[in-house]
């Protein structure tokens, strides 16, 4: 609806905002004229308020007309607003509008002030070298984190809004001159599609931006550090920031982004090299440990070494349950035990730590209860799980499902369901781009930063596997 | 199709899931699994076969895991029934995947001992990679027999056969598909291993495992007992250094521990084994090989067969019973002339019986029948019947010092 | 058109699962007739497949066209449909031998206490999600599955290397009638080079395409042959008798006995990158059903090529020997008219202009 130059029939469009007591609606005399002032209280910085909007505005004389209401704000976020329903969004969101009587337009003032966190290290991506600044729950802090990062006039922010009544602040970021238009195409179509009440954290958009087949596997890369972001925004990806959390969105996602950590960037490509080789061995581990040593010991005892099996044979000895239900009842253990340390408070977690690893572990060995090979599998296997923490959820369900195969069918089961993964996994995209990029498809230029990482000079182009633009990122002439 | 999916998945989760949960498709508890590490075969008195089964048994306390050793035997028509057999008086599944060793009893050399290794080389139930080796005697009684060198004795043979050729090169071990494969071959010749009981000169007590147990040994005297042997002293080692010829699957000679060496440095390397000279100049000397370079050529022509060996070893002095200044040892002494000779005469003695030995036994345990085969196919078929008795020796050894 | 798979794909193709399924019973099979000319067998088998091959890059090169599109431009659509059906058979009668082997491969060496063809099932349930993905997956598939077979193969020989006696393949040429007759007999487990038929049309020719083609062929052909030499220099007269070749060979190594049979990461690398070669008959046979009954739901060709392996499988396992027999002596023939004599004809075909359907293999795309 209109605003009219009517000021009462404009409060009168304006009612459904008078149920809430968080609402002011300040009646005022500028000059001759006869004003509303509209804010949310406790979003508004009231000193700028006073200030900025307040003060001006008592000091004008006469009647006030179109211009002289407009001129008289020096205030930088200030625009005119000529709907009502425009008006109680801007309201919810911070911003205070002034009506005057005479004047078909409302004038909106920037004047939000939000409570917010303080910029932290993230939790879930520490590290040794390198930036430790994270991104918090507010969407223009966070618009700044990466301003200050790319001081181009290639980086684009594009806002949008989200959610039915949440109308959650959505922003895209990309580089104009590398994103593949296509695929900016895209990810605004399924912005536009999202239907829902309230975008709570970004991971609600994740789900839409996904493909929607079931998968274990997310389709969409996310990350909590500024810094990470801004080198996944460089290779040609599209990034969607959400007011109220601190995890951006980037798409598209390929798996291998899980196994580089920020500080192989920071440190030399040798160790970075080891260490991104010790994540893939890790994950191998956790994967297949458990449910391999369990079909050994059911089904093939002859992959077993001779003198490793005499000590199991005797490390099992008087163990009421069979290999396949000791493995799964101290799976079920270990989980119940992350689960409860992740929920607790952190002066529980700790001693559930103790209780649950140390004393509950050699309790149940030295009762004979599971044997020591068992928990060390499960410890180990566990322990490998964290090095690459983004996978944990999928590796996790699927650590269990190999298990019971394994405990069913033994290897020739598991072979076929590793077999059927790399199926899934090879056909799964994610904006039309494979998952398994750049391994299958093989893109040779894209190895140098695998479970290789080449030196920076190598690393001159943009991932091909992405279809991104302007490919070339560095002069090759860079010296280590 | 998208309804039936979740369905599908449910069903397969949950027939996943019984099958995980019940274990209950005929599988063996691990904890009823006999582990057999050595299988012994005698042949019993009414002709069937005698099988002992030699079992690890892995024993805790605090400190280590020590193994022991049960034996479980069992008798049958053949082979195969016998092993099965073995369960079924025991209780315990056969779990024959991690045998290493097959013993044949001294009796069974008399008839074709391919009637028994068939059945290793054929089943997927055991390696034929298990080293088999002929026992002097009962072949029982080698499984039951104490040693110091390991609380099972199987272990103890094994370890004779296996870490040997790195050493003294003195046993010529052979594997199931080896003893197969010459038996199969045109030449129809293997060989294997003899082994005895010798008593321990050390008199040594207690075992290697630090049981220290005090109960008399059985001396190889159950050998078809059931269940756990009582730890026994160490009082026996195992000798292997003869070799045991066979032609057509029988047993027709016998090679001593010299002639032994002889066929190793004419079938492989013998690198880091040794020879004793004795009494040269009053002198006794130990010559440690350091490089074997030898060769065999077979050079055929219309009405004969040529066979070079030329062997070229390179040694040096590891021991003499003279006393000598430690600089001598350290200046790498070169060897003394009427050494090299007497070694050089030595190894072309041995040479020499080697083949005199092949030729009365007509086994051919360096296959020449087979090199004649495929290296000269031409005259194959002329001298396949008599090729032993066309054969010229013609043999040069030189003894290097090293330099 | 954005073509399914790429050059360099079709290379890794043929490397990753032509020559996995000829190291399982195979060599035994040829050992027996061919002796030490085993090697000669798979040189001749290989030679016959390098012909077809070349021939079929002939046809590649000369239109863009997929199989099914240059044989409805000659045959008509029911023509096209009549020849696709028959390949639909062949691919299942292709892959039915060794899945038998596979079988009881799993059966008698894996699950040695246990010897039951339960465990073998789940293959099906592999085959039929693969039947449902498209013509990429295969591409994407070989881009991984090579790596695990030439580790597989290469730890395998690696460990082997010791116990093979390399004179036992000599006197050359001595059973080279054996020789001839054990390659008609392996013609069941050749013939991979009809694969590229089917991708025809479907990847994208990249520069010098066909040597690419051919020398990735070559190179998955001296992989058997190097297997062939291994197994009889290890085995020479007893070679016969061992079932499965490949993961007999490398268990005499001296370092087995100390450390256990480390050998069977090798051998379950090879096991992983078979399980995909031997459901991509069944996979091709899936495709063609699709086109030749015009079928919309994807789902109903995996069901039915599967369920028959299936069925065949269960039906006939007591009757092994007889059929092994069977297509040793008699479908032989079968094999080469389809891998190597009909392909043949795809260089003479004219092809007339053709509207372009995509992938016709798909049943959406139908």
């Amino acid at each position: 609806m209109k605003i009219t130059q009517n000021l009462q029939k404009n409060k009168q469009a304006l009612s459904q905002l008078q149920n809430s007591d968080d609402i002011v609606f300040l009646d005022l005399n500028i000059g001759k004229s006869t004003a509303l002032l509209i804010f949310a209280k406790e979003i508004v910085d009231k000193d700028a308020l006073g200030q900025l909007v307040l003060r001006p505005a008592l000091g004008l004389e006469g009647q006030v007309d179109k211009d002289t209401l407009w001129d008289c704000f020096l205030n930088p976020e200030k625009q005119k607003v000529f709907e009502s329903e425009q008006v109680i969004d801007q309201v919810l969101s911070g911003f205070a509008l002034l009506l005057c009587d005479g004047v078909d337009f409302a004038v909106s003032f920037g004047v939000q002030k939000y409570e917010k966190r303080a910029i932290a290290e993230p939790p879930t991506s520490t590290v040794i070298k390198g930036p430790r600044e994270g991104f918090v729950e507010s969407l223009p802090v966070n618009v700044s984190l990466i301003r200050r990062r790319l001081k181009s006039p290639q980086l684009v922010f594009e806002n949008d809004v989200c959610g039915r009544l949440s109308k959650t602040a959505v922003s895209i970021c990309y580089i104009d001159n590398v994103v593949d238009k296509e695929l900016l195409k895209e990810v605004k179509k399924k912005l536009k599609a999202v239907d829902i009440d309230a975008v709570l954290d970004s991971s609600y958009l994740a789900k839409y931006l996904s493909d929607c087949k079931p998968s274990i596997f997310k389709r969409v890369g996310n990350t909590e550090k500024p810094d990470i972001l801004v080198s996944k925004i460089l290779e040609g990806r599209v990034a969607i920031l959400v007011d109220g959390s601190p995890i951006a969105l980037t798409v598209p996602y390929l798996l291998l982004e899980d196994f580089q950590s920020p500080s192989d960037y920071y440190n030399s490509p040798y160790s970075a090299t080891i260490a991104r080789f010790i994540r893939l061995f890790s994950v191998i581990l956790a994967l297949l440990l458990p449910a391999v040593f369990v079909s050994a010991e059911l089904f093939h005892l002859q992959l077993i070494p001779l003198s490793f099996l005499l000590t199991i044979v005797n490390s099992i000895k008087g163990i009421p349950l069979s290999p396949s239900y000791e493995m799964f009842f101290t799976f079920l253990i270990f989980e119940i035990l992350n689960e409860a340390s992740v929920r607790m408070p952190k002066y529980v977690g700790m001693v559930v730590s103790i209780v649950g690893g140390l004393v509950l572990g050699e309790t149940a060995v030295n009762a004979g209860i599971i044997s020591p090979p068992t928990l060390m599998i499960i410890a180990l296997s566990g322990i490998c799980l964290y090095t690459v923490p983004e996978l944990e959820q999928p590796l996790s369900f699927l650590r269990l499902f190999f298990l019971i195969i394994a405990g069913s069918i033994g290897i020739y089961g598991l072979i076929i369901a590793v077999s059927s993964l790399m199926v899934h996994l090879t056909c799964s995209e994610s904006f039309s781009v494979p998952l398994t990029a750049p391994f299958a498809p093989l893109v040779k230029k894209d190895l140098k930063d695998s479970f290789y990482k080449g030196f920076l000079a190598e690393n001159n182009s943009r991932p091909q596997s992405l279809n991104n633009k302007n490919k070339r990122r560095l002069d090759k002439n860079v010296e280590e | 199709m998208s309804r039936i999916k979740p369905k599908l998945a449910l069903f397969i989760l949950f027939f996943v899931s019984i099958l995980f949960f019940s274990n209950d498709f005929g599988l063996i508890d691990i904890e009823k699994t006999a582990i057999i590490t050595a299988i012994a075969i005698d042949k019993a008195d009414d002709g069937d076969y005698l099988v002992t089964c030699q079992i690890a048994v892995p024993e805790s306390s605090n400190a280590v895991t020590e193994n022991q050793k049960a034996q479980i035997s069992g008798k049958g028509s053949t082979v195969g029934s016998a092993i099965k057999s073995t369960g079924s008086t025991s209780g315990w599944f056969p779990q024959t995947i991690f045998c290493n060793l097959i013993i044949l009893g001294g009796d069974l050399a008399t008839d074709n001992v391919i009637t028994v290794l068939d059945y290793f080389s054929k089943t997927m139930r055991v390696q034929d990679s298990a080293q088999v080796i002929l026992a002097d005697k009962k072949a029982g009684e080698l499984l039951t027999a104490t040693t110091p060198l390991d609380n099972i004795s199987s272990f103890a043979i094994q370890k004779i056969l296996l870490k040997n050729p790195g050493f003294d090169r003195d046993v010529a071990p052979v594997d199931v598909k080896t003893f197969c494969v010459g038996y199969y071959s045109l030449t129809k010749s293997s060989f294997m291993p003899q082994v005895k009981v010798t008593p321990s000169e050390t008199q040594q007590s207690g075992s290697s495992g630090g049981s220290g147990g005090s109960s008399g040994g059985s001396g190889g005297e159950s050998s078809s007992s059931s269940g756990q042997d009582t730890k026994t002293q160490g009082k026996n080692l195992f000798d292997a250094t003869t070799t045991a010829l066979f032609l057509e699957g029988k047993k027709v000679g016998e090679l001593n521990k010299e002639l032994t060496h002889t066929l190793n440095m004419l079938t492989g390397k013998i690198n880091g084994s040794a020879f004793s000279v004795d009494d040269v100049d009053g002198n006794n000397y130990l010559l440690s090989v350091l490089e074997d370079n030898s060769k065999l050529r077979l050079k055929v022509t219309d009405d004969k067969i040529n066979l070079y060996i030329d062997v070229k070893l390179y040694c040096k002095i590891s021991d003499q019973n003279t006393a000598k200044s430690d600089s001598t040892y350290e200046k790498n002494q070169p060897l003394p002339h009427d050494v090299k000779t007497k070694t050089e005469n030595m190894i072309k003695d041995n040479i020499n019986n080697l083949f005199s030995v092949m030729k009365q036994t007509k086994c051919d345990f360096l296959y020449i029948k087979e090199k004649l085969y495929r290296y000269h196919h031409k005259r194959y078929s002329s001298y396949k019947d008599n090729y032993l008795d066309k054969l010229n020796l013609h043999v040069n050894v030189d003894v290097h010092s090293q330099q | 058109m954005k073509q399914a798979l790429k050059t360099r794909q079709i290379c890794l193709f043929f490397i990753a699962f032509a020559p996995i399924t000829k190291l399982f019973m195979l060599p035994s099979v040829v050992a027996s007739l061919a002796h030490n000319d085993g090697w000669i067998t798979a040189c001749i088998n290989l030679a016959l497949d390098l012909v077809t091959l070349l021939i079929i890059n002939l046809a590649c090169a000369k239109n863009n066209l997929t199989f099914i599109q240059l044989l409805e431009s000659a045959f008509g659509k029911i023509g096209g449909k009549v020849i696709c059906f028959l390949y639909a058979v062949y691919f299942l009668l292709k892959g039915f031998m060794p899945l038998q082997e596979q079988k009881e491969f799993v059966k008698l060496s894996l699950y040695i206490n246990l010897p039951t063809d339960l465990f073998f099932l789940p293959f099906f349930a592999l085959s039929f999600y693969l039947c449902l993905k498209p013509l990429r997956a295969i591409g994407r598939l070989a881009d991984i599955c090579w790596l695990f077979t030439l580790a597989g193969y290469l730890l395998l020989i690696f460990l082997s290397f010791s116990g093979v006696d390399f004179g036992a393949i000599m006197p050359v040429g001595v059973n080279i009638k054996g020789a001839i007759k054990a390659s008609y007999h392996s013609l069941n487990w050749w013939g991979d080079c009809v694969y590229l038929l089917f991708f025809m049309g479907n990847f994208a020719r990249q520069k010098r395409a066909s040597v690419k083609i051919i020398l990735s062929y070559v190179l998955s052909g001296v992989i058997v042959i190097v297997a062939f030499i291994f197994f009889w220099g290890t085995f020479t007269s007893i070679a016969f008798r061992q079932k499965f070749a490949m993961t007999e060979l490398s268990k005499y190594t001296t370092v087995i006995n100390n450390v256990g049979r480390f050998d069977y990461v090798g051998i379950l690398f090879i096991l992983f990158s078979c399980t995909f070669s031997l459901a991509l008959p069944l996979y091709f046979c899936c495709r063609l059903l699709n086109y030749v009954f015009s079928l919309k739901s994807p789902w109903i060709s995996p069901i039915i090529a599967n369920g028959l392996s299936l069925f065949f499988t269960l039906f006939l396992n007591q009757r092994l020997s007889t059929t092994t027999f069977i297509f040793q002596r008699y479908f032989s023939l079968v094999f080469l008219v389809f891998s190597n004599i009909l392909p043949l004809f795809t260089v003479f075909i004219k092809a007339k202009k053709h509207t372009d359907k995509g992938d016709c293999y798909e049943p959406n795309k139908t």
